[in-house]
């Protein structure tokens, strides 16, 4: 039997849907469940190991597992609308209201069982990258 | 007057104007508000003054519906109903809050949902149950309690999610606050020990005529009444009518096949924690808490509950969220946490990203339960040691449950981000409500739904037996559906209501 990857157990509860333009959509899996033997020994099975990391590197190692095709600081900078040249440390505040705005529209990641907004995620992403590109 | 069923003469007939079978919450209000109404009115309780084991265990039934459990604990079916003077508030934790005015409408996306009453045909009677409670003002606004109690600022109350306050009864154990005030009334007796094993009725099955009566290793008695309550609870009700099937074989107004089907329960679950923006002290909404009103202190708390607007806009049933652990951030350090990604980390982001975290909460979830006409009441093959048959509950989740219990976390975490409060958490090591155990309040409720139409319910508006015109039911079983508060504060004022009507329309 081929395992239960993390991402698709989340896709089975509905929850890694959250790209979902729509609240109903958001919440439309409520019949297809796995049992949670199976969602724990997946989820145990196919978690990156975050323990030790702060916050930042954290959420951004969980994320780009489940999103590995955002893994480029190029690709989440166009995301994130920031330019070449900017540092992505140092204009935090800016990210407030994309994050906001983000809740409102139900753009909501599911990284650990924990909602968080895309933009935050994919900001920690992309200081992760920038640090590991400074070394 | 009090008397003991025990030295009742063997054989005896009583006749009375109103007998009520049980006295509970629901019997105990009714027998208060008649007092002095110049109506003669008996009341049959089964127990005495204190638990006796033996008479508890004519509770006894089996549970083969799903499991009903709490904290881990399984709940057996006798354990939850207490036979004696009281009832149930001999061991209920005083939790109230009246259902929502939207839990009595008619919802599209909620099957066999609908009250042929309102929640403004009751509010008359909610001071009322308000005393017998020992509440404080029925007041339910947050805002108006940060004006006049001194709550503070509830962390949110949206669009979506509304902020509400749950009251708490100290509590109030009726058998004991309100025995003396029972036994000083003329017009009232109490029979203690006496147990209802059947309803008679005329051949058409349309009045009941009398009451069989049965004490433990004692006498056996008829009582006869111009009206009848059954307030025994949404178990012991549609046994009693299932049981009588002497004239009705199906059981006395079971003529649509309604009695004992659509039991309800609440269910709660333990789930969810947020990381929050706001310090613990600024929290305290939502805390359980005296408020000084009046002279007395009156315990409170702020909850969250999904709006109308919510509930339609998900399609789910209501949902009362409440703080059930609240704790500094730093506090997380210590949590073991998940295997994922912890809370500390979580809250390093937000301080990157937003504001720090400063608290974290814990949230014990307390859903409406959907009405599933399959989740039922029905008598077993065992009988007890009165000779009446014992019970077999098959509880049934609705589909809708875990569908709002979901629900509830998901918007509330959005409104949580949305708002720049927090970050919520729904899963734990992979196991969220989808998957999680789901406990029960002890809120049996359904099982003689009340309807304007004999063909969906089995007691009208007023709570009368459809089709029989001297037979009333008080208590939860009358619930066409739950909502999310707790069963208690709204059947008291539904009890009041009833009492009224038998007073004036009824026994007059």
């Amino acid at each position: 039997m081929r395992p239960l990857s993390r991402r698709r157990f989340l896709g089975l509860l509905g929850v890694a849907s959250v790209v979902a333009t729509t609240p109903l959509r958001l919440f439309a899996a409520v019949d297809r469940r796995v049992t949670p033997q199976t969602a724990v020994l997946s989820a145990l099975a196919d978690r990156p190991a975050v323990g030790g990391l702060d916050g930042v590197d954290a959420v951004a190692s969980v994320y780009l597992h489940e999103f590995p095709e955002e893994a480029s600081t190029a690709v989440l900078r166009e995301a994130l609308g920031f330019g070449p040249r900017r540092v992505a440390t140092r204009k935090t505040r800016r990210l407030a209201p994309m994050i906001k705005a983000d809740f409102a529209a139900d753009d909501i990641v599911a990284l650990d069982g924990w909602r968080l907004s895309r933009t935050e995620a994919r900001w920690a992403a992309l200081v992760h990258l920038e640090r590991l590109d400074a070394g | 007057m009090i008397d003991d069923g025990r030295e009742i003469p063997d054989g005896s007939l009583i006749r009375t104007g109103l007998c009520i079978v049980g006295a509970g919450a629901a019997g105990i209000a009714m027998a208060r508000a008649l007092r002095g109404s110049g109506h003669d009115v008996v009341v049959l309780e089964s127990g005495g003054f204190d638990y006796d084991a033996s008479t508890n265990d004519l509770n006894i039934g089996a549970l083969t519906g799903e499991p009903m459990t709490f904290a881990d604990t399984e709940r057996p079916l006798h354990e939850t109903r207490l036979r004696y003077f009281g009832g149930s508030t001999n061991h209920w934790f005083g939790w109230c809050r009246p259902l929502d005015p939207f839990d009595f409408e008619r919802r599209a996306w909620v099957p066999d949902s609908g009250w042929p009453i309102s929640r403004a045909d009751i509010d008359p009677w909610l001071p009322g149950a308000h005393e017998l409670a020992e509440l404080g003002p029925v007041e339910f606004d947050p805002g108006v309690w940060q004006r006049r109690y001194g709550l503070q600022r509830p962390l949110l109350s949206t669009d979506l999610v509304a902020a509400t306050m749950f009251q708490y009864s100290p509590p109030t154990r009726f058998g004991e606050r309100y025995r003396g005030a029972l036994r000083k009334s003329e017009d009232l007796r109490i029979l203690l020990h006496s147990n209802a094993t059947r309803l008679g009725a005329t051949p058409d099955a349309d009045h009941v005529s009398g009451v069989d009566v049965a004490v433990l290793d004692g006498p056996r008695f008829r009582v006869e009444a111009d009206a009848f309550v059954l307030a025994t609870g949404g178990v012991e009700v549609p046994r009693l009518l299932l049981a009588s099937n002497d004239v009705q074989p199906e059981g006395l107004g079971n003529g649509a096949d309604l009695v004992g089907r659509y039991f309800m329960e609440h269910p709660h679950m333990v789930a969810g924690r947020a990381v929050l923006t706001r310090a613990p002290e600024k929290l305290m909404a939502h805390q359980i808490r005296p408020y000084r009103i009046d002279g007395r202190d009156v315990s409170a708390q702020a909850v969250f509950t999904l709006t109308p607007a919510a509930q339609e806009r998900y399609q789910a049933l209501n949902f009362s969220t409440f703080a059930f652990g609240l704790y500094p951030a730093a506090q997380l350090d210590a949590d073991p946490g998940q295997p994922g990604l912890s809370g500390v980390q979580v809250a390093e982001l937000m301080g990157r990203s937003g504001p720090h975290a400063r608290s974290v909460m814990e949230f014990l979830m307390i859903s409406e339960g959907g009405p599933v006409r399959d989740s039922r009441v029905r008598l077993g093959p065992e009988l007890d040691e009165l000779g009446v048959p014992r019970v077999e509950l098959d509880w049934r989740h609705s589909a809708l449950d875990r569908h709002t219990i979901q629900t509830g976390l998901e918007v509330l975490g959005r409104e949580l981000g949305r708002l720049g409060l927090g970050r919520m958490l729904v899963e734990r090591d992979g196991v969220g409500p989808m998957d999680a155990q789901i406990d029960v309040g002890s809120h049996h409720m359904g099982t003689t739904r009340m309807s304007e139409d004999p063909s969906s319910g089995v007691v009208d508006a007023d709570g009368r037996v459809h089709g029989i015109d001297n037979l009333f039911v008080a208590g939860s079983a009358v619930y066409p559906t739950g909502g999310s508060a707790n069963p208690t504060l709204t059947l008291l004022a539904l009890a009041l209501r009833l009492a009224d009507h038998l007073d004036k329309r009824v026994l007059a």
